[in-house]
């Protein structure tokens, strides 16, 4: 048999790359923070039914094809100007709570803990799901196997398939739930309730009471007044399926409320020349660069900007955390941006408890799922808080419902002007006279890993996962060093 | 030997659906049916000695998949710019290097070996590394949106189901 060596640097053409300049002095003068861009999807989509959309969409990529899969069908929803039944809406919901709840236990677990529960600067080896499991026992592992083990199952019930769910279409769904089938999602989603008090715990014990954590929390380094993003419901509750955009300012005032049609008066999106991706803002605030503030455009989207944006909680457990976070960190809006993933675990927690209320609810078995379209088709936006924000999937089509224009904002999209300051800033505090090991390197990463940045695409080819250079350079843009995450 | 085959990618980005175009091709050339089997929780529903399968997965979401076989022959693009285009290589999960340090910037997971070991340790029946084998096609075009396979890389695919079909005789 042959043997390979992989260099996974020789991937990073485009892909997760830091470039780092810094001054004389050899602190930090800025830095660029690139993602990958894919290549093509509206061309790919123009001439397809809109009913397509739903099933292609979600499988743009392998960590959120649900999100991609409610947001399309919502917005083939519009473009058939049809409103679904009430059981098909929940049946839609309810998958994608179970998926939510697997998604942000996934984030909690593989990606914040290592640096939470093995600490930041943990040898590189330690600092992983493993790590985490070696601290806190074989117990934690279970849970979050079994976690996802029921959120799979669900998804596969409802979905009508295991991976890229298969049941949405315009009008509705295309699966009625069984009384059978509606016992056992009701009994994984107590469950999932136990689970997600169970790690609010585990991060109030581990991490709320350890100072040096407390400390990096509230410290300066992960700090930003920015505008915050979220769907919510007719009472300004936090709602990841359904509702109006609400933004709020850095003081916490509601800034607009739209209507998902009207996204394109709320929304702008900068192009700068270092990068293929572009950066969204508030268009009506306008952009004034990577900055913090009131007159800045830039707005976050992420676990912790939706309840920032809303009023509280739609269930009552989720309600207490909320308050509790909030009251524990001297009221509304927080800015300090680790404490996303605290906001995640209430997430989890409202998306259990809902998963509960929608499996008890008397119509989820109802046989009326689907209301047939009989309009003529012509263009329509779905918006949906995919776990890692607003997800925005806009359609036109000819009079056939064949399609002629596709755009889509993706939760990441949202979000890169805050990741793009949270690693500048955390750089630039970090990095002193030309210094940085492996440790700082991983405290630069945590500015990004908050937002829980989705590069789906780049898990598929091998060796499997996003690599990530740090390039540090003179201002000349002279290479002083390189740092390479894969290289052990 | 309950063994499981996995086409991995994803089918609309070009190239990266190479996995899943060659897990059909040995599907039809073995007269084995691309299963489309329930998550085998309970590993005594195996049934089949082998399974083909598609997936665009990784990490912890694959290590899943994987519970309850004692061998698997995973089928992927590979992206190193280190082989021509179109090139089939062959390895096993434990010539990997250990890539546990990236943790951190992947894509919202952990790598397939810690996927493994976790699942190992709790007591799940999964495959040695040593019994993970990787069918890897080099290709650069991987993140455009198309359905069609470049010319080399559909050249590629029976060189790779010839290696896929190789190993399923050799072990048995």
């Amino acid at each position: 048999m042959e043997r390979v060596t992989i260099d996974p640097i020789t991937r990073l053409e485009g892909h997760g790359k830091i470039d780092i300049f810094l001054d004389k002095n050899g602190d930090v003068a800025n830095s660029y923070f690139q993602i990958p861009e894919l290549r093509g999807f509206e061309r790919f989509c123009v001439g397809r039914p809109v009913e397509e959309m739903p099933l292609l969409t979600n499988r743009i990529c392998g960590v959120c094809p649900e999100a991609h899969h409610m947001a399309g069908a919502k917005a083939a929803d519009a473009v058939y100007h049809v409103d679904p039944p009430r059981t098909a809406k929940m049946l839609r919901e309810l998958l994608y709570m179970a998926f939510y709840a697997t998604d942000h236990t996934t984030h909690f677990y593989a990606l914040a803990g290592p640096d939470f529960i093995v600490g930041p600067d943990a040898p590189v080896a330690e600092r992983n799901i493993l790590g985490v499991i070696h601290k806190v026992g074989l117990e934690i592992g279970g849970k979050v196997i079994q976690m996802r083990k029921y959120g799979h199952h669900v998804v596969e019930m409802i979905g009508g398939r295991k991976v890229h769910p298969a049941t949405a279409i315009p009008g509705g769904v295309t699966k009625i739930l069984s009384e059978d089938e509606r016992k056992e999602i009701e009994q994984m989603g107590r469950w999932a309730i136990d689970f997600a008090l169970f790690s609010l715990q585990a991060f109030n014990d581990i991490v709320l009471a350890n100072k040096t954590y407390l400390d990096l929390i509230l410290g300066d380094v992960y700090y930003h007044q920015t505008y915050y993003m979220g769907l919510v419901d007719a009472n300004n509750k936090v709602n990841f399926y359904d509702g109006k955009v609400r933004v709020v300012d850095p003081e916490g005032k509601e800034f607009c409320k739209y209507e998902p049609t009207d996204y394109v008066k709320h929304i702008a999106e900068r192009v700068e020349p270092w990068t293929y991706l572009k950066f969204p803002y508030l268009k009506n605030v306008g952009w004034k660069g990577f900055v913090d503030g009131k007159d800045s455009g830039v707005y976050v989207a992420s676990p912790l900007s939706r309840l920032n944006a809303s009023d509280g909680m739609a269930t009552p457990l989720a309600q207490e955390q909320y308050e509790k976070m909030y009251a524990t960190l001297g009221g509304k809006p927080v800015h300090h941006r680790l404490v996303t993933h605290w906001a995640r675990l209430i997430e989890l927690l409202y998306a259990a408890e809902h998963w509960v209320e929608l499996a008890t609810d008397p119509e989820i078995t109802s046989p009326n799922v689907h209301k047939k379209p009989t309009e003529v088709p012509t263009e329509g936006v779905g918006i949906v808080e995919a776990p890692r924000g607003t997800l925005t999937h806009h359609y036109w089509t000819d009079e056939r419902g064949l399609i002629t224009k596709v755009n889509l904002i993706v939760g990441t999209t949202n979000n890169y002007a805050p990741i793009q300051m949270s690693t500048n800033k955390a750089a630039r505090a970090l990095i002193k006279g030309g210094k940085v090991n492996e440790g700082l390197l991983n405290m630069v990463e945590m500015g990004f890993r908050i937002y829980d940045p989705c590069f789906g695409c780049a898990t598929h080819s091998l060796p499997g996962q996003m690599p990530l250079e740090v390039t540090l350079r003179t201002e000349d843009g002279e290479v002083i060093d390189v740092i390479k995450q894969f290289v052990g | 030997m309950h063994t499981l085959i996995v086409g991995l990618g994803n089918p609309i980005l070009g190239d990266d659906g190479v996995g899943w175009r060659v897990a059909e091709a040995v599907s039809a050339r073995s007269g084995i049916p691309l299963g489309d089997a329930p998550l085998p929780l309970d590993p005594t529903r195996i049934q089949n000695p082998v399974t083909i399968e598609r997936y665009a997965l990784a990490g912890l979401s694959l290590m899943e998949r994987l519970i309850g076989y004692e061998r698997v022959i995973l089928i992927d693009s590979l992206n190193t710019g280190q082989h021509p285009q179109g090139e089939v290589v062959c390895f096993t999960l434990d010539q990997l290097p250990d890539l546990t340090y990236g943790h951190s910037a992947s894509a919202h997971d952990v790598s397939l070996k810690n996927a493994l070991v976790m699942g190992r340790s709790m007591g799940q029946p999964l495959p040695a590394d040593t019994e993970v084998h990787i069918v890897a096609i080099e290709a650069l075009h991987v993140y455009d949106f198309k359905e069609e396979l470049t010319p080399a890389i559909a050249a590629a695919v029976p060189v790779a189901v010839d290696r896929v079909l190789e190993l399923l005789e050799r072990a048995g």
